[in-house]
């Protein structure tokens, strides 16, 4: 099974807050970040990360929603 | 409204000079997000915000969205993390807060300043689209956190932003 970080277009953070949380999180290059932060306001959600095992993806998830992201997993058989 | 605010970067720490009216300003607003998250009575948990009016459950859920989209694994994503995130929020406002009563700028290293932003963003959440004053304290908070993430990171500031969609203060 593989668990997707899916983070969310909304209509409360700013594009460089997103990104900058991607940053502090996941330690992403700023060039990422922005481009994974524009991929979820363009299309409504990028998904920032795909993991094996269940915990990593769920801590990752957590952080993220600390910085006030709507960030969610989608599981994959 | 709200007060003026002015940082300087140096090396790895942000100073923010606040003027008296932006420290009242967040004073009362992050009081107000202590308020609707801060300690709760004893034995009470995470899961029982349910019981919480409307207009308060629709502002806890955003901040604590639900990571799967229902069943068991969203209860358990709650369980082990929702109190765990509430109260490291409730944390890092307090100190907020504790920072803005000392004399002279306020000082940030890296982590005050992950700090700030999530707790400015939070706090945003609890002024809803309701009457104008509230909307300015939002804006003024929203203008607050982006200040803060380009002077960490100013490297964004080179990035065509998007202007409208995701820079809105009202959630």
């Amino acid at each position: 099974m593989t668990w997707r970080v899916l983070v969310h277009n909304d209509a409360i953070n700013s594009f460089a807050t997103v990104a900058y949380a991607l940053v502090r999180v996941l330690s992403m290059p700023v060039e990422h970040a922005a481009a994974a932060a524009r991929q979820a306001y363009e299309s409504g959600v990028a998904e920032i990360g795909a993991y094996t095992e269940r915990e990593p993806a769920e801590a990752i998830t957590a952080r993220l929603q600390a910085f006030g992201l709507n960030a969610s997993i989608e599981v994959a058989a | 409204m709200t007060g003026d605010i002015e940082l300087f970067v140096d090396e790895e720490t942000v100073y923010l000079k606040l003027s008296e009216q932006a420290r009242q300003t967040l004073r009362e607003a992050v009081g107000w997000l202590l308020h609707y998250v801060g300690p709760w009575p004893e034995g009470q948990k995470f899961l029982e915000r349910l019981r919480y009016p409307g207009q308060r459950m629709s502002m806890l859920a955003r901040m604590f969205p639900q990571a799967y989209p229902y069943g068991p694994t969203a209860a358990e994503f709650h369980q082990r993390f929702g109190e765990l995130l509430r109260f490291n929020l409730v944390s890092a406002a307090q100190r907020l807060l504790a920072s803005l009563d000392g004399p002279g700028p306020v000082r940030c290293d890296l982590d005050a300043v992950d700090e700030w932003v999530m707790v400015l963003g939070q706090t945003r959440l609890v002024y809803g689209p309701r009457e104008r004053p509230a909307v300015e304290v939002a804006a003024w908070l929203t203008r607050v956190q982006q200040e803060l993430v380009l002077a960490v990171q100013p490297e964004l500031a080179t990035w065509s932003f998007p202007t409208t969609g995701t820079t809105s203060a009202t959630p």
